[in-house]
């Protein structure tokens, strides 16, 4: 049996094609694809199904000829309107 | 067009199928097998236990936007004087003609009126328990018996009929039927100030009758309560960021500039995305349950011939170009539907080349696989697959969360 807690996803990395993350309802950023590091994240709250919008800033990057050291970050969002940081490896 | 000036249109448009959903079902039973395929081969990277099943929240039972609002636990709480056997966890609070809302998603199990709890409405939500909203003003109840409800709906207006010194709406959970056994309606949503952490009422209510109490403590001062369900959020490139709320409200967060201009729809949860557009901050476009596309901002209106419209609550994703006036919105089954302001229309993906489940509500964001070219991207489904449209390559590793037997096709 699965589990539908699948939330919002963003693509943060479209060349080479493609990387990102998933948040799933209880704020879990996962990584996609080869190029989305570990993130840290403000907020987890366990088995509530809250989470809700994910966002990047600086999203579309281009590793091949962008300077390959960005990296994304963002803010997600839960069912009560409070808006909780994550970046990658410590960016923005 | 207002989208309840679209529901009022619902008899001409009820069965109108989703486009693009008119595919033979064995090119969706091969679509299936492809993503069945695809995302079994991407499992285990997520951390979530798929057999901890998610413990439920609910709203506050009152409607409003972000930001302050509060009102008083007007005496009775848990065990206190009246609010014994089914209603040993009711709560009254201290609302006076307030729009009230559901606190969860679920089905009115009835309405009525009674010499006690005066009119009244209860819901069974969708995890079993159930909801019962008293003392409400006559005439105002919203909602009708079978009718489906989201968390946030305004389903009546607070009142004073029936037993009640003073007005204020009388609220109980209950589970294993509406008179059953008490239930304790917490965790419920409030935030205990802007952009801050999520908490449980500020912190867990007591028992016993104390009175003037308030849900954030420290006597009776604001709460901040986000009563209107946030369902996105969406990035300036530079700065500063924009929550969307269920009922159309976009709250500027981080910095952000008010963007106004887009729709409202106090007390009715159907507002679905909003972005941004890439390459200028200023303007955006909000997508509603029903596929309508408003544009917020400085944004250029989208031809409603351009817009999918569905006549119910079936739209879930807006992705836009580069260009800021075009791009595809997706419905729950999976279809891609692409508008433009202009007229100029993104390629359409073929039949085939993506995934749909006809009648299973389970795709959830929509996003363009490159910057400047809308012809392919990704959907996300619910169990974290990542499904390809239109050629767009795989991505691996993903997270997923299995799969489940509850597709009503298969």
């Amino acid at each position: 049996m699965g589990m539908d807690i699948a939330r919002s996803f963003v693509l943060t990395v479209n060349n080479p094609c493609c990387s990102g993350y998933v948040l799933d309802g209880y704020g879990g950023i996962n990584p996609m694809g080869p190029n989305a590091g570990a993130v840290v994240a403000g907020n987890y709250w366990n088995n509530l199904d809250v989470a809700r919008g994910l966002a990047v800033r600086g999203k579309w990057l281009n590793y091949q000829t962008g300077t390959g050291a960005y990296k994304a970050c963002g803010y997600y969002v839960e069912l009560y309107n409070s808006a909780t940081s994550y970046s990658e490896n410590g960016a923005c | 067009m207002s989208v309840i000036s679209r529901l009022k249109g619902l008899t001409s448009h009820l069965v109108r199928r989703i486009r693009q959903g008119d595919v033979p079902l064995s090119k969706r039973l091969r679509v299936l097998s492809v993503s069945l395929a695809t995302a079994g081969a991407l499992s285990g990277i997520g951390t979530i236990n798929v057999a901890a099943a998610p413990i439920p929240v609910f709203m506050l039972p009152w409607t409003a936007n972000p930001g302050p609002s509060w009102h008083d636990i007007s005496g009775n709480t848990y065990g206190c004087n009246s609010h014994m056997g089914p209603d040993y966890y009711a709560i009254d609070f201290g609302l006076v003609n307030n729009p009230v809302a559901s606190v969860g998603k679920g089905v009115i199990y009835s309405t009525g009126y009674d010499s006690v709890g005066g009119y009244y409405v209860e819901i069974k939500h969708d995890d079993g328990t159930y909801a019962y909203y008293g003392h409400l003003s006559q005439g105002s109840i919203r909602v009708s018996t079978n009718n489906r409800v989201r968390e946030g709906d305004w389903i009546a207006t607070s009142g004073q009929t029936g037993s009640a010194i003073g007005p204020h709406l009388h609220f109980r959970m209950t589970s294993g039927g509406p008179t059953s056994t008490p239930v304790k309606p917490e965790p419920m949503g409030a935030t205990s100030g802007p952009s801050t952490s999520f908490g449980h009422w500020g912190y867990s209510l007591s028992y016993g009758c104390l009175w003037s109490q308030d849900p954030v403590g420290g006597g009776r001062g604001p709460g901040y309560f986000a009563t209107a369900p946030a369902v996105a959020i969406t990035s300036r490139y530079y700065s500063g960021d924009y929550v969307l709320d269920g009922y159309g409200g976009i709250t500027p967060v981080n910095g952000a500039p008010v963007m106004s201009g887009g729709p409202s729809w106090p007390g009715w949860n159907i507002s679905r995305d909003f972005k941004v557009c890439p390459t200028d901050d200023s303007k955006g476009y909000l997508l509603d349950g029903f596929g309508g596309i408003s544009p917020v901002g400085n944004a250029t209106p989208i031809p409603s011939q351009y817009r999918a419209y569905f006549g119910w609550d079936i739209a879930r994703s807006i992705a836009i170009g580069w260009d800021c006036q075009s791009g595809y919105t997706l419905d729950g089954y999976g279809g891609i539907h692409p508008f433009a302001a202009n007229g100029v229309l993104p390629p359409a993906p073929a039949p085939g080349t993506y995934a749909y489940h006809q009648g299973w509500d389970i795709m959830r964001s929509i996003v363009n696989r490159d910057y400047f070219n809308l012809g392919a991207g990704y959907v996300l489904d619910g169990y974290g697959g990542i499904n390809p449209f239109a050629g767009a390559p795989a991505i691996s590793p993903s997270p997923y969360w299995g799969w489940t037997s509850h597709d009503p096709l298969y």
